[in-house]
């Protein structure tokens, strides 16, 4: 990647609140035209990292670089922000809402209401966009939040758990809008501890947990870096899977099960097993282990680490 | 900059979409409006008061007509002046006894009209004009006639038309009929003149039974009525009792009415003032008016700062409780954020005040036709170009140092409940200011208004206040730096507090917290 300049650029940041320490020594290169999951439990650091990232924090130590500004505060109008608390302006018309957040981001009058006024019909909305805010559906609402954001097309683009609290409808909206993004060119950070979601659609996930980068790479990597696994699809009891030494985890979730092989572990000798003790098997798929296992894994990882330690 | 001006201008839109601004700016003239119409309206629409009197002492009654008749007169006479001069279609419509009545009193002089009046309501003949003399009956006989539908057609006012005095009703138990009639409301009271007027307790109930034994062997006169927290007809009746009285006591003492007048003459002290060069000089009403003017524009500044930092703090916590504010600071400096709302209220709040001044002075321009000269001072004070820069830029000062509090205050609550509580701090020096105001009206440069002005929250309100003084040069320019380094401070620490406050939620921070905020910078 050499010649290609990070969108991102965060190099030992920290940053604490009073005695409690949100981000510790964070260290992330995000490039351009990839999307990137921010994964970590709530309270991980994930929100504290997006605002230093936007400016809005300024770091205790550390440095860091957006789109090629050491401070991200003179890019602003570079960025796209949805934040996981979001709302509008209860009394405002709907196209003037949407208008008005264009023109906070430097874009003219007149250009932010000719982008508004498209945009809003792209999705839908254009027979809404004189209505007040507090008129509008819950998912309406969510839709004018995610153009509000977008209106000034950013190079950079940070959404904060966008996915929580969408309706299906919207949640593939969204979906669509951050690959949209991708294949603009545009860099994608998203925050999330839905798993399934990341795994869908990032290229890059980076977890982080208590303030600290986990780990941090190419989904796939990621992914393949944790070992084998089985996805097993069943109906009986397979309790005993657990005591099998071939066998390190299993997330059972009733019908289906994540059975995470030990180093070495040979998925013969756990199908022995099952038909052994008549389960009776649906599906049998050799796999790389699923985010959510990478995830948990990592965060009772660090969790043992800090109990040592 | 850019970015505060559009802060500005949406938070300007949006105080002016509420429903608040919109109540706040018509109310003043609203309620100015109600103020003048209703007691007007009121005015008109009350019925005269019915009532009759039962006068035992059986001369007072007669007197008091007489005198009821002799102000009837005079302030017809005036009435017909104004007419004849200003309209003269409806003075031709008159009767022709008003109008020969009018024209004998015009051509008189000052001195002679009051004794062709007090001739005309009395029996003398002495020095009585050949008007008094051919026609006294005649007038006498119209205004007894006079209904209050004729006078009303005529455009004419007698007392009648507010107090109307009916006849006693004839047989033998008359206060049966008259307290029967004032149950069915056809009598709003009645008077009972008590046989001995003139005796020292005046008939009166209360010194009736004191000296009853000696002076008064009738009964005591009383006021009968339903209604008595009304007193207006009590009140106009007892006046003219109690002078026809005086002047028959005066009469029986032989004491002439000019010596007893003269006796009662009170030392009438002259005003005037010292001017500007030393001299002493004439009070006019408009230095009447300059005097209190400035208490008028301190209440105005009051409302003004009050309304406006109020609008502040509702639309900061509105923001916050409807999740903008992390939208906004992703786009915004906090402290453009906090400059752009600041100007954006402060804009709605000129408008409101600023509709407010118009409306007084519209108000007092409309008033000065016709109260006259009085009002033509006050618009002029109300229009001196001293006062109202001081009102702009002390609204200005005022409201910033308010809304600073107001918008830090607002970046840590999360409702608008929670915030009251913390209001107190700003709700003192408000209180104070209103408290202290009669008082530095009054003493403009006291001790207690120079200490109250050098204290910053109270400054623009107390200076405002003493303008009418108005103080040295020296206590407005020390005043007024101490306000800006006050503001200074407290916009500074207001930001810092906003930075930090603006994106907090859930509880509200500690008070060590905020500290820690103000602090660190």
């Amino acid at each position: 990647m050499t010649g290609v300049t990070c969108a991102v650029h965060l190099d030992g940041v920290s940053k604490s609140f009073g005695d409690r320490p949100a981000v510790c020594d964070l260290s992330l290169k995000i490039w351009p035209g990839a999307i990137y999951g921010f994964l970590g439990p709530n309270g991980a650091g994930k929100t504290t990292t997006m605002r230093l990232i936007l400016g809005i924090y300024l770091p205790d130590s550390g440095s860091v670089s957006v789109l090629g500004h050491e401070d991200p505060r003179l890019v602003r109008e570079r960025i796209g922000y949805l934040p996981e608390e979001r709302g509008l302006y209860p009394r405002m018309r709907v196209l003037d809402q949407v208008a008005y957040f264009g023109a906070l981001k430097g874009l003219s009058d007149l250009e932010s209401r000719s982008r508004a006024g498209d945009l809003l019909d792209k999705y839908g909305l254009g027979s809404c966009s004189q209505l007040r805010c507090q008129a509008l559906s819950k998912g309406m609402a969510q839709k004018v939040q995610i153009l509000a954001t977008l209106i000034h097309e950013p190079d950079l683009v940070i959404l904060d758990e966008p996915f929580s609290g969408l309706d299906p409808v919207n949640r593939d909206l969204m979906r669509d809008v951050i690959i949209g993004l991708r294949e603009r060119g545009a860099s994608v950070i998203f925050s999330t501890h839905i798993t399934e979601q990341a795994e869908q659609i990032c290229d890059h996930v980076v977890l982080i947990d208590g303030g600290r980068k986990l780990l941090d790479g190419a989904t796939q990597q990621v992914r393949a870096a944790a070992g084998g696994a089985v996805h097993l699809e069943y109906e009986g009891d397979i309790s005993m899977l657990a005591g099998l030494p071939d066998v390190q985890r299993v997330n059972d979730a009733g019908r289906q099960a994540e059975i995470i092989l030990a180093e070495g572990g040979d998925p013969q000798v756990v199908l022995r097993s099952l038909v052994e003790h008549a389960v009776t098997v649906l599906a049998f798929d050799l796999r790389q282990p699923s985010l959510h296992e990478v995830f948990i894994r990592s965060v009772n990882r660090s969790a043992a680490e800090v109990s040592l330690g | 900059m850019n970015k505060a001006w559009l802060v500005a201008r949406q938070e300007f839109r949006q105080t002016v979409s509420t429903k608040a601004f919109w109540i706040g700016l018509l109310s003043l003239p609203v309620i100015i409006c109600l103020a003048v119409a209703v007691p007007v309206l009121l005015d008109r629409t009350t019925d005269a008061r019915r009532y009759a009197v039962v006068d035992d002492s059986g001369w007072l009654l007669a007197e008091i007509d007489r005198s009821i008749y002799q102000d009837d007169l005079q302030g017809l006479a005036e009435d017909l002046q104004r007419k004849h001069r200003q309209d003269r279609e409806a003075h031709d419509r008159l009767p022709e006894i008003l109008r020969a009545f009018g024209g004998a009193w015009r051509e008189l002089d000052e001195m002679h009209r009051d004794g062709m009046i007090q001739a005309l309501a009395s029996a003398a003949t002495v020095d009585a004009s050949t008007f008094v003399i051919a026609r006294r009956a005649e007038l006498l006989d119209w205004w007894t006639r006079a209904t209050t539908e004729d006078l009303d057609r005529l455009h004419l006012e007698l007392s009648r038309q507010r107090f109307d005095r009916v006849e006693v009703p004839p047989g033998t138990d008359t206060e049966a009929a008259l307290n029967k009639a004032i149950r069915e409301g056809q009598l709003f009271a009645y008077f009972i003149i008590g046989s001995d007027p003139i005796g020292r307790g005046g008939g009166r109930a209360k010194d009736a039974s004191q000296h009853a034994s000696r002076y008064d062997s009738g009964r005591s006169s009383e006021y009968v009525s339903n209604n008595l927290t009304d007193r207006e007809l009590r009140d106009w009746f007892a006046a003219y009792a109690d002078a026809c009285v005086r002047r028959v006591r005066l009469q029986r003492e032989g004491i002439q009415p000019q010596v007893a007048d003269w006796v009662q003459a009170s030392v009438s002290f002259g005003e005037r003032r010292v001017d500007a060069g030393g001299e002493v000089a004439e009070v006019a009403t408009r230095d009447k008016v300059r005097q209190w003017a400035p208490a008028v524009f301190t209440y105005l500044l009051w409302i003004a700062v009050f309304t406006s930092a109020q609008m502040l703090l509702t639309s900061t916590i509105e923001e916050k409780s409807a999740r903008i504010m992390e939208v906004l600071v992703s786009s915004v400096s906090p402290t453009d954020l906090l400059t752009g709302k600041v100007i954006g209220v402060a804009g709605a709040g000129l408008i409101v005040v600023g509709s407010w001044a118009l409306c007084l002075l519209v108000g007092m321009l409309s008033l000065a036709h016709i109260v006259g000269p009085a009002a033509q001072g006050l618009t002029q004070v109300a229009a001196d170009p001293y006062l109202l820069v001081a009102f702009a830029v002390y609204f200005l000062l005022g409201y910033l140092l308010y809304a600073a509090y107001l918008v830090g205050l607002g970046s840590l609550c999360t409702s608008l409940k929670e915030s009251q509580n913390l209001m107190w701090p700003a709700m003192m020096p408000l209180l104070v200011a209103l408290m202290s105001m009669t008082h530095i009206s009054k003493d403009p440069n006291g001790t207690i208004a120079r200490v109250l002005s050098f204290i910053p929250p109270l400054t623009p309100f107390v200076m405002m206040n003493r303008s009418g003084g108005p103080p040295p040069l020296w206590e407005y320019v020390a005043t007024t730096l101490l306000l800006v380094l006050s503001i200074w401070l407290a916009v500074r620490a207001a930001a810092r507090v906003f930075r930090v406050g603006i994106l907090a939620t859930g509880s509200r921070p500690s008070a060590r917290e905020v500290l820690r905020w103000l602090l660190a910078g």
